[in-house]
């Protein structure tokens, strides 16, 4: 490892719309370096990333490519200066082939008018012997699984000679042995010179592949340094900025049963799957991605309901078939992607909060606007929404403030099952805490809540059940007691074995 | 300042006012250009019995268009259901002779009118909610269907020789102010009462703003974009009375420049494209602002054509101002 330094940030403020996304921000990558930007959601992660790649320019600060400074930077010219980011859905072409996705980009940057197809498939086969992948350079990209499109995407950015690889949380997705596969390919490149940065929250992880680490909390920098220099403690305490508090969900254990899943199964998603969730308790589901975690709530909710199984919500055996029945039930889902799924972003904050609920509002033949205005002024002093009225648009909100708006929406239709895909993902931590206490209290007073989520500690802090889901099929049902650690393993394990069966 | 930035309202309101600014300027021009001409009862009275036919098909394509789709079939549903009434009521009335029958044929008339309205209409919303197909290719296609079945109808010639009472409706004045005003502002009403006051029109914005948060909040997207569309029909038979009633001939092709007319009206009267958008009262002055400047050209014997490009130019000049105001408030609230 050199000490020569690549990249150099200084102060970098930038702000969207009233909203901080990076404060002040220091960073310093060196050449032929495995840097790690750690911090938890909404940390000011991608807007970093953004700026650095050019996309975003900084409103303050100071940006140093090679020692050069650079200011106004177009994506274009941060490419030609050979930085590169890998995006969490990599940015690849589905309809195009792997040939076509590696070569095409440097196609565009040489600003050449016609294609020449054999050069695209020599420059294709060239970068994947560089990282060793064995991939079919005519197949189209929607047929390859996720680590072989990582893959793509990693062949793409190394053919126009980076300097700086960055990766934006590359191992969501990916099983256990994808994540080692990677990790050597991530080891090549920097025996090239090249340097690499990769923004990752999984502490075992880090400690696996980084040399150096820079944390930053709520958009500030708050340190750096070689990764031997952090222990369990210190990184938490630098993520999360508390004395390791970690105070867990420990409900009265209660008799009266809220929900009983029994034998759920939806053909491709998840089979067998039964559980059940008493007054006080809040259930955590966790899973990798695609292990069926997101889809028993999308059946609960009737989104794309169950084939056959049992369905008991307080006592009686309900049928879930669409989301009207879930609804008529009184079952509320905050969906994982907010910004999609869950607001209507250009709508008011009132419009968000009664969009579940508007029937309640036709009074006399009509709206009653009143009586609208008056719940959704009630849910922004209830929920702690910061929010001058309800009339701004929802897009003018923080994520947290944003997501407390989702919560408003469902607890505006008084749920029996409260079911959150997600529920603090891009929240800062401060909203977090105050969504996590909503739903114990809510919990308290026996409204089943089921937490869905891959983040280990959100889960191990707030449920007093977790039930861990692999290849669709339950494969453990663990009370708090539980480490983060051994839930990441147990996560990990056991995807390494349905590998190895494989 | 940055508190009624904050309640969203800012920029309608400007949009609004930049349309009566436009009205104005119009009427200042015409003002200099043709005093004698223009600022006549008469004139007046000319031009209030021109818009409400296009002026009521522009509030169907608005609120397809706020559910985030489009209605081409509007002039089809329109020519549609005018043949279907002026059929209904030279066969009740034999070809007007007949007056006894007269207001039972008008009656039945207008029911058929909208009933069949609202069935094309909601044909084209389930082929479009339950397929998923966009609306632009459904309505499209509703477009030709319409026609086509209109022309099967006639048969080519138009059919003439409806019964006075029937002409009347587009054509006929109580104390100098045509009916159709009334029609027009009844419409208005409704359409502003539907989409400020009632569940679905509510849920006509959500749709439009967001379709899958729709879903995800237990809207019934399929029912909504149904009724919706069904809506646009029967507006679209209301139109057809009219302009059956106005012309006194129906036939498959009147009103054929009225499906880009609809639009453009309702893109100036500030209905987003991509749907979530839109005001009632914007639309309608729109309508007013188009039915000055067809009326003024009208007046200096201009050509169509130089009218068209007129149009085209207030069209640009609206998306442009759009745009403008979208980035100026999202520059102020980063401020």
């Amino acid at each position: 490892m050199s000490e020569e330094v690549f990249l150099k940030l200084e102060g970098v403020k930038k702000s969207f719309g009233g909203v901080h996304a990076l404060r002040g921000v220091d960073l310093e990558i060196r050449k032929g370096e495995i840097h790690c930007l750690a911090g938890e959601n909404g940390c000011g992660k991608s807007t970093l990333i953004k700026a650095i790649s050019g996309v975003h320019n900084p409103d303050e600060g100071s940006i140093w490519i090679d020692g050069e400074k650079v200011e106004n930077m177009k994506p274009m010219d941060a490419i030609n200066r050979g930085i590169q980011v890998i995006y969490q859905d990599f940015a690849v072409f589905p309809n195009l082939t792997v040939a076509e996705n590696i070569a095409l980009n440097g196609e565009l940057k040489n600003k050449t008018k016609f294609v020449n197809w054999k050069q695209i498939h020599e420059v294709a086969e060239k970068a994947m012997a560089q990282v060793g992948a064995d991939i079919d350079p005519d197949v189209k990209l929607e047929r390859l699984s996720v680590a072989n499109k990582q893959m793509v995407a990693i062949c793409r950015a190394i053919i126009n000679d980076a300097k700086l690889l960055i990766l934006d949380e590359p191992t969501t997705a990916l099983t256990a042995r994808e994540v080692d596969k990677l990790w050597d390919i991530i080891r090549s490149l920097k025996a090239k010179g090249i340097a690499i940065m990769i923004v990752n929250h999984k502490l075992d992880e880090i400690y696996r592949i980084a040399d150096r680490l820079t944390i930053l909390r709520n958009g500030t920098y708050i340190s750096s340094g070689d990764i031997s220099e952090y222990d369990q403690e210190r990184f938490t305490r630098d993520m999360t900025g508390k004395d390791i508090t970690e105070e867990k969900y420990m409900p009265e254990p209660g008799s009266e049963e809220v929900l009983r899943v029994e034998h759920l199964s939806r053909k491709g998603a998840f089979e067998n799957v039964s559980f059940s969730l008493h007054k006080g308790d809040v259930l955590g589901i966790t899973g990798l991605l695609g292990s069926g975690r997101g889809e028993i709530g999308e059946a609960l909710f009737g989104l794309s309901p169950a084939d056959s199984g049992k369905i008991v919500l307080n006592g009686k055996e309900i049928s879930i078939k669409s989301v009207s029945d879930a609804m008529a039930n009184e079952i509320g889902y905050v969906p994982e992607d907010r910004l999609t799924q869950g607001l209507f972003m250009q709508r008011s904050i009132q419009d968000n909060t009664i969009a579940a609920s508007i029937r309640q509002y036709m009074k006399h033949g009509r709206l009653d606007k009143k009586g609208m205005e008056d719940t959704t002024n009630y849910w922004i002093k209830e929920l702690g929404i910061k929010a001058p009225s309800p009339k701004p648009a929802v897009r003018t909100l923080s994520g947290g403030n944003a997501q407390k708006v989702v919560i408003a929406k469902w607890l505006n239709t008084h749920p029996k099952l409260f079911i959150l895909d997600g529920p603090t993902v891009g929240v800062d931590v401060g909203a977090k805490a105050e969504i996590h206490s909503i739903l114990h209290d809510l919990a308290k007073k026996g409204i089943g809540i089921i937490i869905i989520s891959d983040d280990l500690p959100e889960l191990v802090q707030n449920c007093n059940k977790i039930l861990v889901m692999k290849e669709g099929k339950v494969s453990g049902m663990m009370d708090n007691s539980i480490d983060e650690r051994t839930l990441g393993n147990m996560l990990v394990g056991s995807s390494d074995r349905g590998g190895e069966k494989a | 300042m940055k508190s009624r930035n904050l309640q969203g309202k800012a920029a309608p309101d400007t949009h609004m006012l930049t349309i009566v600014g436009l009205m104005v300027l119009a009427l200042v021009i015409m003002a200099v250009l043709q005093p004698g001409d223009y600022f006549t009862l008469r004139n007046v009275r000319s031009m209030i019995f021109q818009f409400p036919e296009y002026g009521i098909l522009a509030f169907g394509m608005m609120v397809c268009m706020i559910a985030g789709g489009i209605d081409l079939s509007l002039v089809g549903i329109m020519n549609f259901t005018g043949v279907l009434a002026a059929m209904i009521v030279t066969k009740m009335t034999a070809n007007g002779s007949d007056l006894s029958m007269a207001v039972p044929a008008i009656i039945l008339a207008v029911i058929v009118a909208l009933a069949v309205g609202g069935c094309c209409g909601a044909f084209n919303g389930f082929i479009i909610g339950y397929f998923n197909i966009p609306a632009m290719l459904v309505t499209l296609c509703g477009l030709q269907l319409y026609t086509g079945l209109a022309y099967g109808i006639t048969g080519g010639p138009a059919i003439n020789g409806m019964c006075d009472a029937f002409k009347n409706i587009a054509n006929g004045t109580v104390a100098g102010i045509p009916y159709v005003l009334f029609i027009y502002i009844l419409a208005v009403a409704v359409v502003a009462f539907v989409m400020k006051s009632t569940v679905f029109g509510h849920e006509i914005y959500f749709l439009g703003s967001n379709a899958k948060a729709s879903r995800y909040s237990g809207i019934n997207t399929l029912k909504v974009t149904v009724m919706t569309h069904m809506f646009s029909g029967i507006l679209g038979g209301v139109s057809g009375i009219l302009i059956t009633s106005h012309l006194n001939s129906a036939k498959s092709s009147n009103g054929s420049t009225y499906t880009l007319l609809t639009l453009l009206i309702v893109v100036l009267g500030g209905v987003h494209p991509d749907g979530g958008k839109g005001r009632v009262m914007g639309v309608a002055l729109a309508t007013i602002l188009l039915q000055l400047i067809t009326n003024a050209f009208g007046l200096m014997h201009m050509d169509d054509n130089a009218k068209t490009f007129v149009n085209g130019c207030l069209l640009v000049a609206a998306l442009l101002l759009d745009a403008y105001l979208d980035k100026r408030a999202l520059k102020k609230k980063s401020e």
